[in-house]
């Protein structure tokens, strides 16, 4: 993915007028685990939620495999992250109504899996995240590191190709803090899946293999 | 997974899935029962009018309608009573001779309607005869009786064996004249023709004014009066081409329109009632679909389109109004099927109503599954529609701008 002067500026031409991204320029390769980090207000969750096209760039443009992505309708853009985005949240956003096993396997029954396929995925998952006996369970009957470990399970059932994760580790406690990292980077390293995390957990910042730090909306250090 | 979605959001969020559904289901209940109870007071008033005298349907000379004198008479009534007779689509049927005279008792004379009926057949026609409030009604026999309605009797200061005097024209207009003893005092409760009405045996009012074999018109009663402009068409057919089959809508023409008028009003109401339901309805979804924003946003961003948001959305009140609607017609279809079987009874309506024919405080309900139908579709539709702006509004809403809602 390739994001070229990338811009957002909130409530443009107004005495409101915030500018969250400057000039931002950056490529992800397959396979990364990168955190973009910063202070609150530094832009990092803008500049995640514009890669995953939850919103849109007020300049510049975004790539994904030399296709122009910041150009797509909101049909085509819902499609993509549907298929090839998967979103963790810093408040787990399950959904309430469904059980965890529903909730696992909410994207793939959107991209129409056959039904054996989404429950051995839920049982894989649900195996691999120790939540095997919450799958009947509705959200609100678990607790939050279990709600993320959920989360985290829909997120990736599909195997897509990008996983988006805001502040996964804010309303966790350390040991589920590292269970969730322990997660994400098998996951990264058996299935390939680019994880990119916005965060300034230490915890989280120590585990990635790339740091992205931003300051008032602009890129201060790449490493 | 949308149904499944749309399904659990219902039977998961009892409360707000419960008033919708009652909310529903209230309107409809009450669209259908002030429809039934329009209707039932409209086919009230008509059927007292066409049952107490009118009849469903006449036979006249074609003119008659226009100018009711003794130029448009049936001239041969007996000709006509054969091919009444040999309809089997006719119950009953019977020859009424209306002349109008004046009536004079000891004190006063009022002009009035007198109408030559025969007894025998008039009561299976009409409720004159069940209408007896003193005396005694006709009988075929009868010679110089008089049957005559309650405020006419007042009117005259009559009462049962008085006697009174008849002036009035022969068909060849020269005076008739004759003297009648009161054997019977009708109250029908139609204030008109209570205060207006005279019936004598048409045999002997033939004699008084040489009306022999001769009809002013024929009152037919089918064997069914569903269909009124069939039966009347059909009947039609049969007669020689200077006679003519009117039916009831025709005949009480003025009190089909004052009752359409009246549905005027009642439409305008329902109109209203109609704008009230549906930004109730609207408000509701409105504050319904808003409390779930972020849920909304949510979807959004794992990938559903506004489309599927909106498809959603739209099964959800589906449902509820499918099941909201059936119960509330059903609810409804039985309150008006129980209230056309007893009627309400209003105290004084009868009078307030006279006017307009109606001769009962009861006022029944009509039941009518086509009628209800209609209403329950049309709640079913106000509150399919109700959605759709609350539901283009959140679908406004980017993913994270519904996500960051509160």
């Amino acid at each position: 993915m390739k994001l070229n002067h990338i811009t957002k500026t909130f409530y443009p031409d107004s005495p409101k007028e915030v500018k969250a991204l400057t000039d931002i320029n950056l490529t992800f390769n397959k396979g990364e685990f990168t955190t973009l980090s910063g202070e609150s207000g530094s832009g990092k969750t803008t500049l995640l939620n514009i890669i995953g096209g939850l919103d849109s760039a007020t300049s510049g443009q975004i790539f994904l495999d030399d296709e122009e992505i910041s150009a797509y309708s909101e049909k085509k853009m819902a499609k993509l992250r549907l298929q090839e985005i998967g979103f963790i949240f810093q408040a787990y956003n399950l959904i309430h109504v469904l059980t965890v096993r529903e909730n696992i396997g909410f994207i793939m029954k959107l991209l129409k899996f056959e039904d054996k396929e989404i429950e051995s995925r839920i049982l894989e998952l649900a195996s691999i995240l120790q939540i095997e006996n919450i799958l009947e369970k509705l959200p609100g009957e678990i607790s939050g590191g279990q709600q993320q470990r959920v989360a985290v399970a829909r997120a990736v059932a599909s195997r897509p190709k990008l996983i988006l994760a805001d502040e996964p580790t804010a309303n966790l406690d350390s040991k589920n803090s590292e269970r969730l990292m322990d997660m994400l980077r098998t996951l990264n390293e058996k299935e390939h899946v680019t994880v990119i995390f916005a965060s300034h957990d230490k915890y989280v910042l120590e585990q990635s293999k790339r740091i992205i730090v931003l300051d008032d909306g602009v890129v201060i250090e790449d490493r | 997974m949308r149904f499944t979605l749309a399904l659990k959001n219902i039977l998961k969020s009892k409360g707000r899935s419960l008033t919708t559904l009652l909310l529903s289901l209230f309107t409809t209940t009450l669209f259908i029962v002030y429809v039934a109870f329009m209707d039932g007071s409209h086919h009230q008033i008509i059927k007292s009018s066409v049952e107490i005298y009118t009849g469903y349907a006449h036979v006249n000379l074609k003119g008659y309608r226009d100018e009711s004198d003794y130029g448009n008479l049936i001239e041969d009534a007996s000709s006509i009573d054969e091919i009444l007779r040999n309809d089997t689509s006719i119950k009953t049927y019977a020859p009424r001779f209306e002349t109008y005279a004046l009536l004079s008792g000891d004190e006063k004379s009022v002009g009035s309607m007198i109408v030559g009926i025969i007894p025998s057949k008039e009561e299976k026609l009409s409720k004159l005869a069940s209408s007896l409030s003193k005396g005694e009604y006709l009988n075929d026999n009868d010679t110089n009786a008089i049957y005559i309605g309650i405020k006419l009797a007042e009117r005259l200061k009559i009462t049962i064996g008085s006697q009174i005097a008849m002036v009035g024209s022969s068909i060849d207009y020269s005076i008739a004249a004759d003297i009648f003893t009161v054997k019977g005092i009708f109250k029908t409760g139609l204030f008109d023709f209570d205060a207006q009405s005279a019936f004598v045996n048409k045999s002997y009012l033939d004699s008084v004014i040489l009306s022999d074999n001769k009809a002013t018109y024929f009152t037919v009663d089918f064997q069914n009066n569903d269909h009124i402009n069939k039966v009347t068409s059909a009947l039609q057919a049969k007669l020689p081409s200077q006679y003519e089959a009117v039916g009831w809508d025709s005949l009480l023409s003025s009190l089909v329109q004052a009752m359409l008028v009246d549905s005027i009003f009642g439409y305008i109401s329902i109109s209203i009632f109609f704008l009230v339901i549906f930004f109730v309805v609207m408000i509701f979804s409105y504050v319904n679909i808003y409390t779930r924003t972020r849920e909304i946003g949510l979807l959004r961003a794992l990938g559903l389109t506004s489309k599927d948001i909106f498809i959603i959305l739209f099964i959800e009140i589906l449902l509820l109004a499918t099941v909201a609607v059936s119960i509330g017609a059903i609810i409804g279809g039985v309150i008006a099927h129980h209230y056309e079987l007893q009627p309400i009874v209003i105290d004084g309506i009868a009078e307030m109503y006279k006017d307009y024919g109606l001769v009962s405080d009861e006022v029944p309900m009509h039941f009518d599954l086509f009628t209800i139908t209609w209403n329950a579709l049309t709640i079913f539709i106000l509150n399919l529609l109700a959605i759709v702006y609350p539901a283009l509004k959140i679908n406004k809403l980017t993913a994270t701008e519904a996500m960051r809602y509160v």
